[in-house]
């Protein structure tokens, strides 16, 4: 089941006279709980095609749709919105709210969802445990590793349970034992919630466990394999 | 949830938040302190003219105060001092004769105007006579600083208002007039004035009393003598009056009984005390219009300080915004989350400096600020050099409205700014 679908999206900045394309007509479509990275080498164009995906920035020709949603047609207020209930983000620098504790950081979307407190806190609870942070629930982030910050950036991702999560680099910040410690973890988590997770990373050790990968090069999409 | 993020930023950079909170804390100890200050002083001003020189209301012949004639006297003011003293709002009504005189001791001589009363209404009236009794001050002033000294100074030297059994014309005087007529209690002066029919006429009059207002000007012009000798020595009636002092019962009941007054006796001329004493009025209305634009000022100060500290905020958090607009919080949460945050910063230390200002008005509201080395200025100008700054539960109401205001608006530009934000930019994410 199609979930996302790229069609002809362009994106072409205008630097001084000079027009960059930095994304140059990509087509591409992503199921319902893939698992897969976007590659490339920097200047590829990666970025530029995650923060279209995500809808913090717009292509200049093109369309990606959304189950049935065209996201460029969308009004800025809709837009906020919809990324709210429809894709969760992982920040390579974790971006946690630095006042809040794990638990309140995971229930923040909730909040802003309107859930009921009961849901919010068994949702939150569920996630933790499940990023193995049931016994950092009330820890605030400057009291955490970077690794255990990025895990409750994905519970925090995955709380309002999302079509799609876009993780920039979210290993890049972490050494290789907490590296491996996430992938097995967002995995794990990509098998039980269905959610689709869409990378974009140079780290060899994501690129292995990813279940596709698309390389990028110069803005077009050079390979598109499935991996085993 | 933004509640309780924007009071959980506040504290993120406990420092910078702290001097924000001392510089609003003290900025409003001094605005309301010197507010309080300013207007127990106009207030006290206000009581003590009403106490000693005016009453809350005066009636006169409708020409007598543009021109002094001793023929302009109230149409049956016997009548009407009963019937008005009878009303509910009123407490007491004090018929006098008002007459400009030359006053003469055996040193020098000068102008005053004389207030023919009858005691036994008057001290209903105006408080004239515990001037007099109150003035331990002036023994002071003497150094005279035992008890029974000080009494026996009272009885001897300061007098009293009108002694009852006395056969002699006696005469209540205010100190400055005493100083300048270089004469004490028992001391003999001499009046001159111009009678109804235009003749010269004249009496002397001993002094019963000396009395000490924190008002100069009145001390200097005004003196009292009975009502029967001033009719005497002008050959008025004894029952008629150029002016009938009434005093209220209720401070607030001076407009709706000016207008009642006027209205039952349209032939007489009606007057509050801000009529007899205009500029007193307006210093009071004045007053209130000033003391708000002392807190506008600070506030406004305090604005600026407030909105550099909340761009600082903003700039320092521009990553941790553009996740938040990323992940779902749209412009309204933003913008209200940064008003949270600049109210709950201002009010912090606005709250703390209303209670640290409330505390020491109501210390020196009672024990009151001794400005004893200047109050011959203050006394020249009618205050008293005893301040007792006072503010009404009002003031307060409206300086957290005025702080929350300052907050909302200054927190109008950082969240602008921050709202601006591209989130993508802001993130500087490689998604």
């Amino acid at each position: 089941m199609k979930i996302l679908r790229l069609d002809n999206v362009h994106k072409i900045y205008d630097e001084s006279e000079v027009q960059v394309h930095a994304v140059n007509g990509i087509d591409l479509d992503f199921d319902k709980g893939e698992f897969a990275a976007i590659v490339g080498p920097s200047g590829s164009g990666k970025t530029t095609l995650l923060n279209m995906i995500g809808g913090l920035d717009q292509p200049t020709r093109g369309e990606i749709i959304v189950d049935s949603t065209h996201i460029g047609q969308l009004k800025p207020s809709r837009l906020i919105d919809f990324r709210m209930y429809n894709i969760g983000f992982v920040f390579q620098a974790y971006n946690l709210i630095p006042v809040l504790t794990a638990r309140e950081n995971v229930e923040f979307i909730m909040h802003l969802q309107k859930w009921p407190k009961h849901k919010r806190q068994a949702r939150s609870k569920e996630l933790l445990e499940a990023v193995g942070l049931g016994d950092r629930m009330d820890s605030r982030p400057g009291k955490m590793s970077g690794g255990q910050q990025q895990r409750v950036a994905v519970a925090r991702a995955l709380a309002s349970k999302p079509k799609f999560v876009l993780a920039d680099e979210p290993t890049a910040n972490l050494d290789s034992r907490s590296t491996e410690n996430l992938l097995d973890i967002m995995e794990q988590l990509n098998r039980q919630e269905q959610v689709t997770f869409i990378f974009s990373t140079h780290d060899n050790r994501v690129v292995k466990k990813a279940h596709r990968i698309v390389t990028i090069e110069d803005g077009q999409v050079k390979t598109d394999e499935p991996q085993k | 949830m933004i509640f309780s993020i924007a009071w959980k930023n506040v504290w993120r950079n406990r420092m910078r938040s702290m001097i924000v909170m001392i510089a609003v804390t003290i900025g409003m100890i001094g605005g309301i302190f010197a507010s309080a200050i300013f207007k127990g002083m106009s207030d006290q001003r206000v009581k003590e003219a009403i106490k000693y020189e005016t009453s809350h209301i005066q009636i006169h012949h409708p020409r007598f105060k543009e021109n002094q004639e001793l023929a302009y006297t109230v149409d049956s003011a016997r009548e009407m001092a009963a019937l008005i003293g009878s009303m509910e709002e009123v407490a007491a009504v004090s018929s006098r004769l008002e007459v400009p005189v030359m006053i003469k001791s055996s040193a020098t001589g000068t102008g005053v105007q004389l207030l023919g009363v009858d005691p036994g209404q008057e001290r209903k009236v105006t408080d004239i006579h515990q001037a007099i009794y109150d003035s331990a001050r002036v023994a002071r002033q003497f150094g005279i600083s035992e008890p029974k000294r000080i009494r026996r100074f009272l009885r001897d030297s300061v007098g009293q208002y009108f002694r009852e059994r006395s056969r002699s014309h006696q005469i209540v005087i205010g100190q400055e007039l005493a100083e300048q007529l270089k004469v004490d209690v028992k001391s003999k002066v001499v009046v001159n004035l111009q009678t109804a029919d235009g003749s010269l006429s004249g009496g002397v009059f001993r002094v019963a009393g000396i009395y000490r207002i924190t008002n100069s000007t009145f001390e200097n012009t005004m003196a009292f003598v009975r009502k029967d000798a001033l009719a005497s020595l002008t050959g008025l009636d004894p029952g008629s009056a150029h002016e009938l002092a009434i005093r209220l019962k209720d401070n607030r009941q001076v407009p709706p009984m000016v207008s009642k007054l006027q209205r039952i006796y349209p032939q007489v001329q009606v007057m509050s005390w801000k009529d007899i004493q205009p500029s007193l009025g307006m210093v009071t209305q004045w007053l209130d219009v000033m003391l708000y634009f002392i807190m506008v000022i600070i506030l406004l100060a305090l604005g600026f300080g407030i909105v550099n500290t909340m761009l600082m905020v903003v700039m320092e958090r521009v990553k941790e915004l553009g996740m938040l607009m990323a992940i779902g919080m749209n412009r309204v949460r933003v913008f209200t989350m940064i008003m949270l945050e600049t109210i709950f910063l201002s009010i912090t230390g606005g709250v703390v400096g209303m209670a640290i200002a409330g505390v020491l008005i109501r210390y020196f509201g009672s024990a009151g600020i001794n400005l004893e080395a200047f109050s011959k200025g203050f006394e020249a100008i009618g205050y008293s050099p005893m301040l007792y700054p006072q503010i009404g539960a009002s003031f307060y109401l409206t300086i957290t409205g005025l702080i929350i205001l300052t907050a909302i608006v200054a927190s109008i530009y950082p969240a602008v700014k921050a709202l601006r934000m591209n989130p993508a930019e802001a993130l500087r994410i490689e998604i």
